[in-house]
C-alpha cells in the first residue's frame, strides 16, 4: 500500500486514511484534548505519510505503529508548543490569574481518564494503587513517553518503567475479568 | 486485538521497548479500544487535497521529472555502448537469446535498426530487401551480414556513430520535429514517442547482452523509466483499442511502483475505472519490451480482468 502512495495513487492514500484514521485521530485526541488540534494532527500525519512514505521501514515495524508515533509525537509537539506561549503570554501579563501552571500532570492525567474512559476501563483504573494509576495516567492519556513520566514524577526512570508495567499488567487482569479484552 | 501489530502501536504511544511489554498486552488491547476516535467526514477530503498540494496525484516521489525523449535515448545509448566497450572477444562471440545471434550479430541488427530510423526521420536514405520492409528483424538481415564481416568493435562505433547522427538530428530540430509525425514500423507516431519506443529497444537489448554475458540485468535510471513508463501508458488508451476494440472508452488505472513510477488514470475526469493494474514499474517495462509475458507479470489486478488482459498486450504494441 505505501509503494502505491510513493506511486501518486491517492486512492491508496484514502484507504489508509480510511484504516487508521480513527486511530491516529483518536490518538492525537487523547493527548491534546481538543478536537481542532486533533483534526490538524491527523492531517499533517496523512500528509506527511504522502510527501515522505519513505519513512515507512517494514523491517523497523508496521505502518500502524509508524502512524501511531506520527501522531503521538506531533500532537505532544503541539501541546507543547501551545503550553510554551501560554507560559510566555503569562510572562506577559496577558494571562488571567487563574494560570494553567497551578493544574499538575497527574490532574490533567486524571482529568483526562476521568472524561474520556469508557466505565469498565475507568473500574479498573480506580483499582489500581495510586503511583501505578497515575504513571498509566501520565504515559497513556497525557502522552508523556516513561522517560518523561519519570520526569514529571521526580522517579528514576527504572521506577516510572516498573509501575507502568505492573500497572497495565494489573489492569489487564482487571479489564479481562471485566470481559473488555479478549 | 491481542495482535503484535496493535501491540507495536502501544509501544509506539507509551515508549516503551518491546522486549519489556510482552506481558501487559492485555492492558494495553483494553486501553487501545478508548483511544479510537472518528474524525470528521470532511476531513478526508481535506487530507486528499491537501496531499496533492505538496505532491501532484499521479507523481512518483522518486523521478517525478522525466528526461526528454531525446535525453533518454542517449542515456541507453551511451550504456550500451559503454557495455560493448568492455566484452572480450569471446562475450561478441556468445548466443544472445532470445535471437538465434551471436552478441556482435545483436550490435549489427542494431545498425541496421537505426540505418531504417535515419531514413524514416529523412535523414538519409534506406530500402529494405523485399520482403523484409515490415519485419523488425529481416529487415536487418542485410546489415547482419555484412557487419558479421568486420571486428566487433568496428560495428560497435557504426552504431554509436549511427544513433549519435539520430539523436544530434532530433535534438537539433527542437520541439518542432519532436512533434513531427511519421510512419515507424509501421505505425504512426511522433518523432517523440517513436524516440522512447527505441529507448525501450536499446535497454532491452543491453540487457540480452548482459544475460548473454553472465552479468546481472540492469534498469535505466528512474528519470528515464518515468520517460518510458509514461509513454507507454499514454498509448494504451489508442493500443487497447488495437487488441480489442470493444474496450474503446472504459476508463482504467495504471499504478506503477518503484522509482520512476506513476499513476496514470484514463478516462473521463472523475470517472471510475473499470480496471486497475498496479505492478514494479521496471518489470511493467519488461512486459512493454516483451521480455516478461503479461500473465508472468507479478502484479496486483483489479475490476475487469478482461480489460487489465487487453490493457497489457496492448503496452507490448508500443516496442513491437
Amino acid at each position: 500500500m505505501v509503494d502505491r502512495i510513493a506511486a501518486g495513487d491517492d486512492a491508496a492514500l484514502g484507504e489508509v486514511y480510511d484504516a487508521y484514521s480513527p486511530l491516529v485521530f483518536g490518538l492525537a485526541l487523547r493527548v491534546t484534548r481538543d478536537r481542532g488540534v486533533a483534526e490538524d494532527v491527523t492531517q499533517d500525519v496523512f500528509v506527511n505519510l504522502w510527501k515522505r512514505p519513505d519513512r515507512f521501514d517494514p523491517s523497523r515495524g508496521t505502518l500502524r505503529a509508524l502512524l501511531a508515533a506520527m501522531a503521538r509525537n506531533r500532537a505532544i509537539d503541539l501541546v507543547r508548543s501551545r503550553t510554551a506561549s501560554a507560559r510566555r503570554e503569562e510572562t506577559e501579563g496577558r494571562l488571567a490569574a487563574t494560570s494553567a501552571s497551578a493544574t499538575s500532570p497527574g490532574d490533567v492525567a486524571e482529568a483526562a481518564i476521568r472524561a474520556e474512559s469508557s466505565e469498565a476501563v475507568r473500574r479498573a483504573l480506580d483499582a489500581l494503587p495510586d503511583e501505578q494509576r497515575e504513571a498509566i495516567g501520565l504515559a497513556y492519556f497525557g502522552g508523556h513517553t516513561y522517560r518523561e513520566v519519570a520526569e514529571l514524577l521526580g522517579i528514576p526512570e527504572g521506577t516510572a518503567k516498573s509501575r507502568l508495567r505492573l500497572g497495565l499488567q494489573r489492569l489487564g487482569a482487571l479489564l479481562a475479568a471485566e470481559g473488555v479484552t479478549a | 486485538m491481542s495482535s503484535r501489530d496493535e501491540l507495536d502501536v502501544l509501544l509506539a504511544e507509551l515508549g516503551i521497548e518491546a522486549d519489556s511489554a510482552g506481558d501487559v498486552l492485555p492492558a494495553l488491547s483494553g486501553l487501545a479500544d478508548q483511544v479510537r476516535a472518528d474524525a470528521p467526514t470532511r476531513l478526508r477530503d481535506q487530507v486528499l487535497r491537501s496531499a496533492d498540494q505538496v505532491r501532484p496525484i499521479g507523481a512518483p516521489t522518486v523521478g517525478a521529472v522525466p528526461v526528454g525523449p531525446v535525453e533518454a535515448f542517449r542515456r541507453q545509448m551511451t550504456v550500451l555502448a559503454g557495455l560493448g566497450a568492455g566484452l572480450t572477444a569471446d562475450d561478441w562471440d556468445r548466443p544472445a537469446a532470445p535471437y538465434d545471434w551471436t552478441v556482435h550479430e545483436l550490435v549489427a541488427h542494431l545498425v541496421g535498426v537505426e540505418r531504417y530510423t535515419g531514413a524514416a526521420l529523412g535523414l538519409w536514405s534506406f530500402v529494405a530487401d523485399p520482403g523484409t520492409e515490415g519485419d523488425h528483424v529481416r529487415r536487418t538481415d542485410a546489415a547482419v551480414a555484412e557487419q558479421r564481416l568486420r571486428p566487433p568493435a568496428d560495428t560497435l562505433a557504426e552504431w554509436v556513430r549511427l544513433a549519435t547522427a539520430i539523436a544530434d538530428h532530433v535534438e537539433a530540430g527542437g520541439p518542432a520535429r519532436l512533434a513531427d509525425e511519421l510512419t515507424f514500423e509501421g505505425w504512426p507516431f511522433h518523432v517523440d514517442s517513436m524516440l522512447v519506443a527505441r529507448t525501450f529497444e536499446l535497454w532491452t537489448h543491453a540487457d540480452d547482452i548482459r544475460r548473454a554475458t553472465g552479468q546481472p540485468m540492469d534498469a535505466p535510471p528512474p528519470e528515464v523509466l518515468r520517460a518510458m513508463a509514461s509513454v507507454s501508458v499514454g498509448s494504451l488508451e489508442v493500443a487497447v483499442l488495437v487488441v480489442n476494440p470493444d474496450q474503446a472508452g472504459r476508463p482504467f488505472k495504471i499504478v506503477l511502483t518503484g522509482p520512476g513510477g506513476g499513476t496514470w488514470t484514463i478516462g473521463e475526469p472523475g470517472a471510475v475505472p473499470e480496471a486497475t493494474l498496479v505492478a514494479d514499474v521496471v518489470d511493467y517495462c519488461r512486459v512493454v519490451a516483451r521480455r516478461i509475458e503479461p500473465d508472468a507479470l507479478a502484479a496486483d489486478r483489479f475490476g475487469d480482468p478482461a480489460l487489465v488482459r487487453d490493457l497489457l498486450d496492448a503496452s507490448r504494441l508500443l516496442a513491437a
